[in-house]
């Protein structure tokens, strides 16, 4: 549910003129939303930028989530990121 | 996935939630809304909102008895640290997040981009929510638009959105 509530958000940030870019685990909910931009990642509730007390995991997945962010030229894409979940 | 997967699986989804929740009625847009990205990243100063019940441990936590959800926000002032942060949601488990807080809302990770000049700047501003909120409506009709008021106030030029 929680990415029904960041759909409905990310479509009134965007109406008012600012890009979005939100991060879906849950890609089927997302595209039933209708947003702007997304990105996937096979993560699990909870875990959205990875594991606890790993920085460079987090920098990681942020800096792909915004690459994403420029990236798409097309509402309504949802690009799923070349990142596996596997707890150290 | 192509669009049948997507469908399928959320069919699936929409199912099981009604079974749960009779009263829950999915809301969706009616189209993507969409605002280009004009500028590199290195010119963007870039916003957060989390919807994994986040919120200053000095704030009211969200109301997670109300069977209808809690649709208010927090105001995260960004220069936060994350040990102040915390997150209140029994929809997900939240062991992860309350021992950094980074893992749904990565509020140091932006720090550390700007800091390096990989991005223009932080928003003064983020917002924190906690996104069970079964009846989409209220949401969307009054607390959404004053989140977009509140980030363009504080002159976001792009806005990461990340769930629980």
């Amino acid at each position: 549910m929680c990415h029904q509530s960041v759909g409905l958000v990310q479509h009134a940030v965007e109406s008012a003129g600012i890009p979005v870019i939100s991060i879906a685990l849950r890609p089927e909910i997302t595209w039933a939303s209708k947003v702007s931009r997304a990105s996937y990642l096979r993560f699990p509730t909870g875990n959205p930028l990875g594991e606890p007390n790993r920085p460079e995991q987090h920098l990681t997945i942020l800096r792909a989530v915004l690459q994403a962010l420029v990236a798409i030229d097309q509402p309504g894409t949802i690009a799923e990121l070349p990142f596996r979940w596997r707890r150290m | 996935m192509n669009n049948q997967e997507l469908s399928t699986k959320f069919d699936r989804w929409l199912q099981l939630v009604t079974d749960m929740h009779a009263e829950f009625r999915f809301t969706g847009n009616p189209h993507a809304a969409w605002t280009p990205v004009t500028k590199p990243l290195s010119a963007m100063k870039i916003g957060l909102l989390g919807t994994g019940g986040i919120h200053l441990k000095s704030q009211e936590p969200y109301d997670l008895m109300n069977h209808h959800g809690d649709w208010r926000y927090r105001i995260i002032p960004s220069g936060s640290a994350a040990g102040e942060l915390m997150a209140s949601h029994t929809h997900y488990d939240t062991d992860d997040a309350n021992r950094d807080i980074n893992c749904v809302f990565p509020i140091d990770a932006l720090r550390t981009l700007a800091a390096g000049g990989e991005i223009g700047g932080v928003s003064p501003v983020h917002i924190g929510m906690m996104g069970f909120i079964p009846n989409g409506e209220p949401l969307r009709d009054e607390t959404a638009p004053v989140i977009a008021r509140i980030f363009r106030e504080a002159g976001a030029d792009a806005v990461l959105m990340v769930p629980g």
